[in-house]
């Protein structure tokens, strides 16, 4: 078995020596093929991420009148103390909602100044236990807490976070809908050249039949052939990809565009693991594609 | 050995390439099929191989049934045949030495054993000094001596020859003839499908006349 496997291995890289410009041009397409997909894929799992974080970082924050009772506001602590659902809840009232929008806007005092009154409200900020920070359960929380009187507006991201869950599903079906195609592509591409190879080794595979080698004799060194093809454009598309993440990482910061561009992440070591694997299966795809159908013939 | 019973094959409609054959070759036998050009030789010397799939009758080969053995049993037939055909199907860009070592790796034989054995029958066949040349560098009688090396290595039970001696000058055919003989000497049921006359007109084995698909006395 290890001396057919050696074999098969040793006949494949022949193949390829014989072939070295074809199988160049095919690592290369496929190579910036899983390139494409590869950004696709750090833009998606970026997104998720932040989003992620957001959610983490949830709270609901309700804004009350300021005529609000004490009984209200009394009413209003105990229903926060005794909800389940509710971690911590914090008081900020009106002077320290100013202080905080004053801290905020350093920059532009000038504007605060000119202010006679204080035009914030008073607030409560409430944060959520892990478990029950997705946005149905939120919702409805808020609906019931603005039941309550004395409350002037609740504000919980209601119009970002739909929209942001719905851009999340759009782009996870944009990569699986490109990160299909170009699958298929790869695997026409190497398909291609497998079939290439299996034509300029006609009369040698004839002869292997001849003398009775069974498929799989004959397959293996084709199969090496793809097999190697797509682990090595996927190992050349990791690093096309790295290349031009740190490329963009280093413009970002430069341009202290984007605060957070330290936060911006390459692919997990095991989605790393995922593209090299897809790789390999990919060229196992493509030449047992063209295997079929040329011994079949 | 090899049995047929009403075998017929066609490739073309109205053009019978075997027409009804009829007949048994017994184990160790050495048989000449001949005829014209046309006749159904190389079909007849296929249909034996399971390189073509016949389309009518029965025919049974070294025990098995052709019309109903799979394709994944093929390969399993074939390594008890060896076969020789008239443009010798050696690989060029493969040395002498690969080219016979080559049907024995296929079976799986370790590399030691491999070793022995090509040297071995490089030496029967008066070729040890050309291991290391191409196809292309040796004469038409030494690429056919290497055809029937790489055929008898594995010490096949049936030898299949499609014009061995078609391409080869008449001195190099008696040899290409003497290393037949001796693998049927040794127990190897020969099958030789050939039209030059000489070679039959010399010979006291069993001949069989093909036309245009049919036997004919």
């Amino acid at each position: 078995m290890i001396q057919l496997i050696g074999s098969a291995l040793k006949e494949a890289l022949e193949g390829i020596k014989a072939n070295k410009e074809a199988y160049l041009i095919t690592i290369g397409t496929t190579a910036v093929s899983m390139s494409i997909l590869g950004i696709f894929l750090i833009v998606y799992f970026n997104i998720q991420g932040m989003v992620k974080k957001w959610r983490e970082n949830f709270q609901v924050v309700v804004y009350l009148q300021d005529n609000i009772t004490k009984k209200d506001m009394e009413k209003l602590k105990s229903y926060f103390s005794s909800m389940l659902e509710i971690d911590e809840y914090l008081y900020v009232s009106k002077d320290q909602a100013l202080k905080k929008f004053r801290k905020r806007l350093a920059r532009n005092q000038t504007i605060l100044d000119s202010l006679d009154v204080n035009p914030l409200p008073a607030s409560f900020e409430l944060k959520f236990k892990k478990k029950y920070r997705h946005f149905e359960k939120i919702k409805s929380i808020a609906e019931d807490v603005n039941k309550f009187k004395g409350i002037e507006s609740l504000e919980f991201g209601e119009g970002w976070l739909g929209k942001i869950e719905t851009m999340l599903f759009f782009l996870k079906f944009i990569v699986l809908a490109v990160g299909g195609l170009i699958c298929v592509g790869i695997i026409l591409i190497i398909s291609n050249a497998i079939k290439l190879s299996l034509y300029a080794r006609k009369d040698e595979i004839e002869i292997m039949q001849l003398v009775g080698a069974t498929d799989w004799f004959i397959k293996g060194p084709f199969l090496f052939e793809g097999i190697l093809q797509g682990f090595l454009g996927a190992v050349l598309s990791l690093i096309i990809l790295y290349g031009f993440y740190g490329m963009f990482i280093d413009n970002l910061q430069a341009s202290r565009f984007f605060i957070g561009a330290q936060s911006f992440l390459f692919i997990t070591p095991r989605d790393v693991a995922y593209i090299v694997l897809s790789g390999v299966l990919i060229g196992y795809a493509g030449s047992y594609v063209s295997l079929r159908k040329f011994l079949n013939n | 050995m090899i049995q047929m019973y009403d075998v017929h094959k066609k490739y073309v409609e109205n053009v019978d390439a075997l027409n009804g054959i009829n007949l048994k070759i017994e184990k160790g036998e050495f048989v000449f099929v001949t005829g014209p050009s046309g006749a159904g030789k190389t079909t007849f010397i296929k249909i034996i191989l399971g390189w073509e799939k016949i389309d009518r009758g029965q025919m049974i080969v070294d025990g098995i049934n052709m019309l109903k053995i799979k394709r994944s049993k093929l390969p399993v037939l074939r390594r008890n045949i060896g076969v020789v055909f008239q443009d010798f199907k050696l690989i060029k860009s493969r040395s002498v030495y690969d080219n016979i070592a080559f049907s024995q790796k296929v079976i799986g034989i370790p590399y030691k054993e491999i070793k022995r054995n090509t040297w071995e029958i490089l030496k029967n066949i008066g070729l040890s000094n050309k291991k290391d040349s191409f196809p292309l560098e040796l004469s038409g009688g030494e690429q056919q001596r290497i055809a029937i090396a790489r055929a008898l290595i594995n010490k096949p039970k049936i030898l299949l020859a499609d014009e061995p001696t078609g391409n080869i000058d008449q001195e190099m055919m008696w040899e290409i003839m003497k290393l037949f003989i001796k693998a049927n000497i040794n127990g190897t049921t020969v099958v030789f499908a050939t039209h030059n006359r000489d070679l039959l007109k010399t010979t006291k084995q069993r001949v069989i006349h093909l036309k245009k698909g049919k036997i004919v006395e």
